[in-house]
């Protein structure tokens, strides 16, 4: 397997080690790395200095003649990023004022009823164009699945231009879904975010290549009753009437933008040169803009300044008798319900919230292992019709081109086996009679939550603390590839903490 | 659920049954050398567990190994000019190289018993042998895994390793897709737990507990050992079955009167009802596509690139149209204890197969029920056991093979003459027609574990989805021509089987389509005719098809 980590890691064998956080940079200091991501919020679980959970861009919140309105300022420029096996490849996205260039562009969070502002900066810049008088394309920012945007107060519409008459050319062109602007132009586009969701946001101007290229984001509209549930929904309770009243509640929440990079695509068109989409390859597959190993690193790791969403799903599960608390979707703050939790069945945490988003020409048939996908809602959509439920289960969640899926993913402890207690009926082998993957492993040498044991000379384990690591990744496993080497590109790991023990903290 | 109590063997444990099976013969140390000694008898430490007497009560084994399949199709030549299908390394007349998991489960009970008693003796040799001899013999879409809710299963994954690349030292898992594994230790990735090496094994456990159409899979190298089909399917049933709330038999109308009915999920509701699950029959359908030049690369020791992939052949169950539409390449094998002079019964099989069986000796009162048999386990000098009577493979001249064995006191002999279509097919046991009766209600499992979509259409006949990834759809209930699966959805589907047309040939069944809608995945090798994902429908007249026998899958009945 490819994308292993040059890291010196002490190798785990009989000798008891402790081991250090995967990755090239493991001996970095996790606080100091990622201090720019952790915001107030994430004191719930103070332990957890590596962040992982969905990072909110929030933009400026200013209230006008008692509206609400949220702004954002977008620049759609050039950037690089880095995959696994060495390359670098350059892109395009929409950058925010808060940040600098990311693979996936920010993702804009907002609430339910606040007007959406969007201004764009066309900044986008040509490397070294080989192609005299090549110009850096005009680009735009569709919303697909908001009604009444404006551009620069305007419906937005199409933009046909009428072409020179020449034999075999058409007499008009659709230059862009929606009023695109030029190199140094702004344009700002508005809406109201009138129904919660997940969304997606993106170029309408050659969107085939310049989505490609990367200028695409997920934006996160949480509902307005929010508030009134134990913990955070993803649909109105109120509104939508979904009968398994609060089904769609969850303890954390995580984004999964899937997208994929024909690197010869990207080299073309940052120098200006002509991409034939018939010819399109893609060589990487991306979760969040990283392929695994990747994937799992946390938020802003400084290694991947390009990429600094992880794409680890993270289930903490709490004690019983712990006090429930409330983390707010947007601002992070934890409220104590001051509720104790009751355990279900060994240690059950909250679901999670996982809002897919696929950012590619192709569907995607996501496959996270260990535990159903329960889907409430597609394109910002609940699954629900005149009252009744409509919400399944999937272990593979089929996203197509350009979709959203609203989903939880609950874990659950099914068997709460116990070394002592309630041992494996089978047998568990001696690690010397097991075979391991070349290199590296997330297991910790015990079948057992929270338990860690013994495993062969020559094999790192990124193990902490006896958690568990499941996979999840796309089931058309030619794409859970990096340029062909398996166990890469869209793959990633749901990580499921021993109880008390959150982020592998004492 | 309960939960069983024997503790892990400890190492000390093992030394104390070990060094008692052995007798005291051997010390302690030469005990662990025996048993870790690679090529010794006892060779895999997996297998020093069959000492430890498990709670679980279903055993299953399974062997994963490489080995080659056919397909049909033109030829294909690759941008290099080289000829890539057939394989010009492939065993005739197979022409495809494949990986799969064989069904050892019979041998492996042999071996456990053996072991028992003392894990170096001659039986527990033979029994290893039966194992071992498969590498390079694997079986493609594989062995089709069927329990009860409530079942506790425990499979022993043997790696045989690999016949055709000795160079490569690939561990083996099995891991159950879309089944809810809290621990990652029986999920079967290998980098987040463990897998089995080369000559031992690896043992999982699963608790039925969600009823559903499930797969399995290898996911070691996944992409690699799933596409050269490492796949299976895995169907639990409910409880509902044995519920008596729920009718066992059709009594309701519209329903055939009588026939025993089950349910594929605990639904709650009768068979009225237009969310039911109920069925008469069930067939199970794994759709895969094949990029034959990965499989070429693979068996010529190359280094396949994956984001290359590029499928050109299809196939469902394994085999691509029209094999797809012959009937299980096992032999179903009786023997007469009856007579003093055993014979075999001709197979339960469907005329179109050529050639099995030519022999139709008299059948006087089987005595055992026909089991199922692989061609090739047919090889001179092989024994087998056909309902607890051991025989042995005397003669195959390539056409025929001849058995002998039986007891001392009633010995069977017979012989069956078989075709080359047979052994082309004899590592494709699984067959995709589909027999029925009119007014039946037919299950059709359908799960993917190709890197394409599917979009699957019955001409003439409405399907209607009654569950998808293992999750009975309740409200979401629809009827449809076209599914369209996903890579590692699976759908349960049901149709009513309409009534048998008055105007076709007396006997004949009427003949529906059942194929991919994505009509290029329809030719296989780049052919410009109907193979690949394509199978038929045959509704008999009334009667005609027989029950299905729950122990084999996709049980034609006729």
């Amino acid at each position: 397997m490819d994308g292993t980590p040059n890291t010196t890691a002490p190798r785990r064998g009989l000798r008891r080690v402790r081991p250090i956080w995967l990755l090239p940079v493991a001996a970095i200091t996790a606080a100091g790395a990622f201090g720019a991501f952790t915001t107030p919020g994430h004191t719930k679980s103070a332990s957890l200095t590596r962040s992982d959970e969905l990072v909110c861009t929030n933009g400026t919140k200013s209230v006008e003649t008692g509206v609400t309105i949220r702004t954002f300022k977008l620049t759609a420029k050039y950037g690089q990023i880095h995959t696994p096996d060495g390359n670098q490849v350059p892109m395009w996205g929409y950058a925010s004022d808060e940040g600098d260039y990311s693979y996936p562009s920010p993702f804009l969070c907002a609430n339910e009823g606040e007007t959406i502002k969007v201004s764009l900066t066309n900044g986008l810049a040509l490397s070294d164009p080989i192609v005299a008088g090549a110009l850096p394309p005009r680009t735009s920012i569709q919303f697909p699945g908001q009604t009444g945007v404006t551009a620069d107060g305007a419906p937005v519409q199409p933009e046909i231009v009428t072409n020179t008459a020449a034999p075999g050319t058409p007499a008009t062109t659709l230059q862009s879904a929606v009023q695109s602007v030029d190199v140094g132009q702004s344009v700002t586009y508005s809406f109201v975010a009138s129904k919660p969701g997940s969304f997606l946001y993106l170029s309408g101007t050659n969107a085939a290549q310049q989505e490609q290229m990367g200028l695409f984001g997920a934006l996160v509209i949480h509902p307005s009753s929010d508030a009134t549930g134990p913990n955070p929904t993803l649909f109105n309770h109120t509104t939508e009437l979904l009968p398994s009243t609060f089904a769609d509640s969850y303890g954390r929440e995580y984004a999964q933008v899937l997208s994929d990079v024909d690197s010869d695509l990207h080299q073309a068109l940052d120098h200006g040169k002509p991409y034939e989409m018939t010819a399109f390859t893609p060589r990487y597959w991306f979760i969040n803009g990283r392929s695994m190993p990747d994937t799992i690193a946390p938020n802003g790791a400084e290694w991947l300044p390009a990429q600094p969403y992880s794409g680890l799903v993270h289930v903490l599960p709490l004690a019983d008798g712990a006090q429930l608390t409330r983390t707010d979707p947007v601002t992070h703050v934890v409220t104590n319900l001051g509720l104790p939790h009751t355990v279900l069945n060994g240690y059950d945490p909250l679901p999670v919230a996982v809002r897919y988003f696929n950012a590619s020409e192709t569907a995607h048939p996501f496959h996270p292992h260990a535990a159903d996908t329960l889907v409430h809602g597609v394109d910002g959509a609940p699954l629900v019709a005149n009252g009744t439920d409509l919400t399944i289960n999937h272990y593979v969640i089929e996203i197509a081109a350009n979709q959203t899926i609203d989903s939880t993913w609950f874990w659950k402890d099914t068997h709460g086996w116990d070394p002592a207690t309630n041992p494996i009926p089978v047998p568990t082998h001696d690690f010397r009679d097991t075979r391991y993957t070349v290199g590296n492993s997330w297991f910790g040498g015990s079948p057992y939550l929270g338990k860690q044991d013994d495993l062969p000379m020559g094999i790192t384990s990124f193990n902490e603390c006896g958690e568990y690591y499941h996979v999840a990744h796309s089931h058309a496993v030619n794409e859970a590839t990096t340029f062909g080497a398996a166990m890469g590109g869209m793959l990633t790991l749901y990580r499921i903490d021993p109880p008390g023990h959150w982020g592998c903290a004492q | 659920m309960t939960h069983a109590s024997n503790p892990r063997m400890s190492r000390r444990r093992l030394l104390e049954l070990g060094g008692g099976l052995t007798a005291g013969a051997l010390g302690a140390g030469a005990l662990i050398q025996t048993l870790r000694a690679p090529g010794s008898a006892a060779a895999h430490g997996g297998e020093s567990a069959a000492n430890i007497p498990s709670a679980v009560k279903t055993q299953v084994a399974l062997a994963g190994t490489d080995g080659w399949a056919y397909i049909p199709g033109p030829g294909q030549t690759g941008i290099d000019g080289k000829v890539y299908f057939p394989d010009d390394m492939a065993r005739a007349p197979q022409n495809l190289y494949c990986y799969g998991f064989r069904d050892v489960t019979a041998a492996h009970l042999e071996w456990v018993a053996a072991a028992k008693i003392d894990p170096t003796s001659s039986d527990a040799d033979a029994a290893r042998q039966k194992i071992y001899r498969l590498k390079g013999l694997t079986q493609t879409s594989s062995y089709i895994m069927s329990y009860d809710e409530g079942d506790q299963v425990e499979i022993t994954l043997y790696n045989l390793g690999w016949a055709q690349r000795p160079d490569i030292p690939d561990g083996h898992t099995v891991h159950w897709h879309g089944f809810k594994n809290a621990t990652p230790w029986f999920d079967g990735v290998p980098e987040m737990s463990g897998a089995a090496p080369i000559n031992k094994t690896f043992t999982y456990f699963y608790d039925c507990q969600v009823p559903g159409t499930y797969m399995y899979h290898c996911h070691w190298e996944d992409v690699e050992h799933i596409q050269l089909g490492m796949t299976g399917s895995v169907w639990i049933r409910p409880k509902q079955n044995s519920n008596v709330t729920f009718p066992s038999a059709a009594t309701f109308a519209g329903a055939v009167a009588g026939l025993p009915i089950r349910y594929v999920y605990n639904d709650g509701v009768q068979p009225t009802d237009p969310r039911s699950t109920y069925y008469n029959r069930e067939f199970s359908f794994m759709l895969m596509d094949y990029d034959l030049q990965q499989h070429q690369k693979l068996s010529h020791i190359q280094q396949p690139d994956w984001s290359e992939f590029h499928a050109d052949a299809w196939t469902i169950n394994g085999r691509s149209y029209p094999d797809s539409i012959k009937p299980n390449a096992v032999l179903e094998v009786g023997i007469d204890l009856g007579s003093g002079s055993g014979t075999m019964a001709a197979p339960v099989a469907d005329p179109i197969v050529l050639g099995v069986p030519a022999t139709s000796q008299a059948v006087i009162t089987p005595a055992v029920a026909p089991l199922p048999i692989w061609v090739d386990n047919m090889l001179v000098g092989t024994t087998a056991n056909v309902g607890g009577v051991p025989f042995t493979v005397s003669a195959n001249t390539g056409t025929t093979f001849t058995i002998q064995g039986g007891s001392p006191s009633f010995p069977a002999v017979g012989s069956v003459s078989y075709s080359l279509l047979d052994t082309q097919l004899a590592y494709q046991p699984y067959t995709s027609l589909i027999t029925c009766n009119p007014g039946e209600r037919v299950l059709l499992r359908i799960a993917c574990l190709g890197y394409q979509d599917h979009s699957l259409q019955m001409d003439g006949i409405p399907l209607t989805v009654v569950g998808r990834d293992a999750d009975w759809l309740e409200n979401n209930v629809y009827t449809t021509d076209t599914i369209d699966v996903s890579p590692g959805e699976s759908y349960d589907a049901t149709f009513i089987a309409p009534a048998h047309s008055t105007g076709n040939a007396v006997d004949g069944p009427d003949i529906y389509m059942f194929y991919d809608r994505d009509f290029a995945n329809d030719g296989s090798g780049g052919g410009t005719v109907y193979t690949g994902i394509a199978t038929q429908v045959r509704v008999y007249p009334a009667g005609t098809v027989a029950a299905q026998r729950i122990a084999i899958p996709n049980d034609l009945g006729i």
